[in-house]
């Protein structure tokens, strides 16, 4: 346990650092950059507490640094489980199936929350058109992460499934291939008015529900990166490794109870 | 409007005089016995529906003529006939209106808290307008036309009437409206009335006209009615009947809280955003054949309900009457209900003093024990002989009788016995807009409003004097691009714990500055500044990317928040604006205010070819191809 030690010297010794955003609902009004507002002076903020770390918990169990300031939890203020929809985005840099499940099960033993009503998986974009906001795969390149996933699901960690950003033909090739279908697609709507005509179709037929997002392609690009968390030395810098953004709604009554991100990143060495 | 069941024969005011006292007192006796169960009533999802109020017009295109068809009541009759017949869970309802020319139409079952729903709106509105078209005639046409522009001139029915304010043994005495165009609901025969002798004069309603350059100066209309020439203003359009108020169409918006304390707070936070919407969906500038100097129904709804009396409106000494009343019974709300916004409740009220004991005494709270017994300051003005004693374990009539003849911004309606329906507040300031796109648009941005409110605890209260003011800013001709809106600044209630930041809530003993304040632009309220004030829209946007839409459901609301925000900015005008200038324009116009038949005949022609998508009016909108 470490207490009273510089927690700046914490971070520069961590191999791995998980940062949350807090309840950002109210914080984001006045903004439009939502994720660089989200982590703006938190790591500043927790330096600067001088309380104890608490002990590390399952989040981090790989040894990483878990940064947080909320003091108590909002959650299921006498409500229902049932009354509330938990939807989670899923950023990540690699097809890491292990990071997956790191990711997926932060959010719900932060909340002691159970599970993840649905959970959308949102791919790094491929290297062959890096700009283009449909995501082209092919499920073999995928497979590991989507059968964690759907291991997650079967295990009760997770209800629903969806994908982001996938063309007609990595959707369709996804359905093909895994019993477990995405329900949702989730797509840009500044990029396209309109979802092209045969993902529409072929989305509508396998009842796949489109839903639309607003996140660049470069989710955290290197300014917003260095702003949450400068790199300590030269030597050192910091890689994310994955993004979740999670939006707490109360059903039927369409209220967003919270809103926040986890932003996990692992230190590497330059050579 | 109101309640419309009844039973036996209606009352004349002087009957109904007799047991004034009687209703009112069970009405509260009602109110509480259905108050002691809401209490523990569980939480209520998100319910709402809209309400849209149609006109039937009738064209003779030979004699380039426009006239107001009487048969909305006949048709109604007919719409209702599945409704009445028991079936349940039908697309739509339908309800008779004020005046015969009119109905209303709501969806079947009301719109359920799921974002998706918000797709349908405006396809349920087409339907409607779809079942009622096929029931008209030839040349008639269905439109949602917020007011009339010949009403009340000569031969403006068809049926045509003659108005004759000389025969007694009318209900309606206007020198304008005939009898005939009175719904034949006894309900509203019973309110033409009972408004008119309890106020022991007609209604007088003045409009001030738009002095365009040959507008006579001073206008002045001369009448064969010594009343009428007593009443009627200078520079004002003279009205004289409760039709003229009451028979303009609307559009409505009811919302279901999760439990009273919400819907109180959902009531205050729509309070301060009454004025912006109606400048906003302005749609009235014509009046009796004159363009006048305001853009909507407000005022005259307001004065066209008048049932003061010559003492309570302080014209003459209390001998008869209790006391003077500041306002007539339609108009702006006069008080917060949430505890949060009391503070602000600095209008001065009238009220009925043994309602208001009788409701403490009972366990309900000073702030909705004040605003009932505001509302009990008014006399019933309809009664039917078998209606009179009720179960009040049962029946909330007496209750009913008297809330719906209070017509304010706003109206905070109880959980009727009996049924599984919530604790709810109706949206009233909205004008009908011509076209179902636009009508949707209004219900959409409303109640996206409510949920962004609660997401975010957003606070829009200001002292209710100032929103008083902006209700009358609201009026004026072409507000929504001149006036300049009391609107408060910091609407973000924060949770730092910097004492010094702005964004705290203001606290009970600090009173509210300019800092907190200021007068604002529609465009700015709704669009943004920077620096001053986030924008409705923006708010909204931000709510929208933390719920889970679908690409439908998105598109639409984007398409109606585009047209909310265009007509903010004043890239499109509202119908009232777009009116004026259809009339200024037409080659007949004579620069003296007047709106003859054949400029109303080509207008109105105008106005089906829009809603019918005949004809692209961009000035209006413009949608998606």
């Amino acid at each position: 346990m470490q207490s009273f030690t510089n927690k700046e010297q914490v971070i520069a010794d961590a191999g791995s650092v998980t940062i949350h955003s807090g309840n950002i609902l109210h914080k984001i009004l006045r903004t439009s950059q939502e994720i660089c507002q989200s982590f703006c002076g938190t790591v500043k903020q927790w330096t600067a507490d001088k309380s104890e770390i608490p002990s590390i918990t399952t989040q981090c169990s790989h040894g990483g640094v878990f940064i947080n300031n909320e003091k108590d939890t909002e959650w299921s203020k006498e409500r229902n489980r049932d009354d509330i929809k938990l939807t989670v985005k899923l950023f990540l840099w690699k097809n890491d199936a292990e990071i997956v499940k790191e990711a997926v099960l932060t959010v719900i033993d932060y909340y002691q929350c159970e599970k993840i009503d649905l959970l959308l998986l949102s791919l790094p974009p491929t290297s062959n058109c890096p700009h283009n906001t449909f995501r082209s795969v092919k499920y073999q390149d995928i497979r590991e992460v989507w059968i964690q996933l759907c291991n997650l699901a079967a295990d009760g960690f997770i209800t629903e499934l969806g994908v982001c950003d996938m063309d007609e033909p990595s959707l369709k090739d996804i359905c093909e291939s895994s019993d477990v279908k995405p329900v949702a697609n989730q797509i840009n709507l500044q990029e396209c008015c309109h979802p092209p005509k045969n993902l529409s179709a072929y989305a509508s037929e396998h009842h796949i529900k489109l839903l639309t997002h607003n996140d660049p392609n470069d989710v955290l690009p290197e300014d917003t990166l260095q702003f949450v968390l400068p790199a300590s030395d030269k030597n050192r810098s910091w890689k994310p490794c994955y993004l979740t953004r999670y939006s707490a709604v109360i059903r039927l009554r369409e209220i967003v109870m919270l809103k926040g991100y986890f932003l996990c990143m692992k230190a590497t060495k330059e050579s | 409007m109101g309640i419309l069941e009844y039973d036996g024969e209606s009352l004349n005011w002087n009957e109904i005089k007799l047991y004034a006292k009687y209703v009112k007192k069970h009405g509260i006796v009602q109110f509480l016995n259905n108050y002691q169960r809401l209490l523990e009533r569980p939480v209520d999802i998100l319910k709402w529906g809209d309400e849209v109020e149609y006109m039937v017009i009738r064209f003779d295109h030979k004699n380039r003529k426009v006239q107001l068809s009487l048969r909305g009541d006949a048709i109604c009759n007919i719409l209702q006939e599945k409704e009445n017949s028991g079936i349940v869970n039908l697309p739509s309802s339908w309800r008779h209106e004020y005046a015969s020319h009119m109905l209303e139409g709501t969806p079947g079952v009301p719109y359920q808290g799921d974002m998706a729903q918000f797709k349908y709106v405006e396809s349920n509105m087409e339907m409607r307008r779809k079942e009622i078209q096929e029931l008209l005639q030839p040349n008639e046409q269905i439109m949602t036309l917020t007011a009339f522009p010949r009403l009340g001139c000569f031969n403006y029915t068809n049926p045509s009437y003659k108005a004759d304010s000389a025969k007694s043994n009318q209900i309606c005495q206007s020198l304008f409206i005939p009898n005939e165009a009175i719904g034949s609901h006894p309900r509203f025969l019973c309110l033409e009335r009972s408004i008119r002798e309890r106020r022991g004069e007609r209604v007088s309603i003045n409009i001030p006209i738009f002095k365009d350059t040959s507008t006579p100066s001073p206008f002045i209309e001369k009448f064969n009615d010594p009343e009428a020439n007593q009443a009627a203003k200078p520079d004002h359009i003279y009205m004289d009947s409760t039709s003229f108020g009451f028979g303009n169409c609307c559009l409505q918006i009811t919302i279901q809280g999760s439990n009273m304390d919400e819907t109180k707070l959902l009531y205050d936070q729509l309070a301060p955003v009454c004025p912006i919407v109606m400048a906003l969906s302005a749609a009235a500038p014509i009046w009796r054949g004159y363009l006048a100097d305001v853009d909507v129904r407000w005022p005259v709804i307001e004065q066209g309900v008048d049932d003061r009396t010559r003492e309570e409106r302080g014209l003459e000494p209390l001998v008869n009457n209790e006391r003077v009343i500041r306002r007539p019974r339609f108009g702006s709300i006069n008080s917060y209900l949430h505890k949060e916004s009391r503070k602000f409740n600095d209008v001065a009220i009238e009220i009925d003093l043994e309602t208001k004991y009788t409701l403490l005494d009972a366990g309900v709270d000073q702030l909705l024990a004040q605003h009932i017994a505001h509302l009990w300051m008014r006399d019933p003005l309809t009664l039917f002989t078998n209606n009179i004693e009720v179960d009040d374990k049962k029946v909330t009539d007496h209750f009913e009788n008297i809330q719906t003849t209070n017509w304010h911004s706003l109206r905070f309606k109880p959980p009727p016995p009996g049924s599984d329906i919530g604790w709810r507040v109706e949206f009233r300031v909205c004008e009908v807009q011509l076209t179902d796109f636009e009508n949707a648009a209004f219900s959409v941005f409303v109640v996206l409003l409510t949920r962004v409110i609660l997401t975010y605890n957003l606070d829009f209260c200001i002292p209710l004097s100032y929103v008083h003011t902006n209700m009358t800013k609201a009026q004026k001709n072409n507000a929504i691009n001149l006036e300049k809106f009391y609107f408060r600044s910091n609407i973000v209630s924060c949770c730092c714990r910097n004492s010094d930041c702005k964004n705290h809530i203001i606290s009970d003993d600090e009173s509210l500055t300019e800092e907190h304040f200021q007068k604002m632009s529609i465009n700015t309220i709704i669009n943004g500044k920077k620096d001053v004030f986030p924008g409705f829209i923006l708010l909204i946007q931000k709510y929208l990317g933390s719920v889970d839409v679908d690409i439908d459901t998105r598109l639409k609301i984007n398409e109606y928040l585009d047209f909310i925000s265009n007509r903010a900015s004043g890239d499109y005008m509202t119908a009232a604006q777009w009116m004026r200038h259809f009339v200024t324009s037409h080659p007949e116009y004579k620069q003296d205010s007047v709106v003859s038949d054949s400029i109303a005949y080509d207008l109105l022609v105008r106005c089906d070819q829009i809603q019918k998508s005949k004809v692209k009016c961009y000035q209006l909108f413009k949608t998606a191809a």
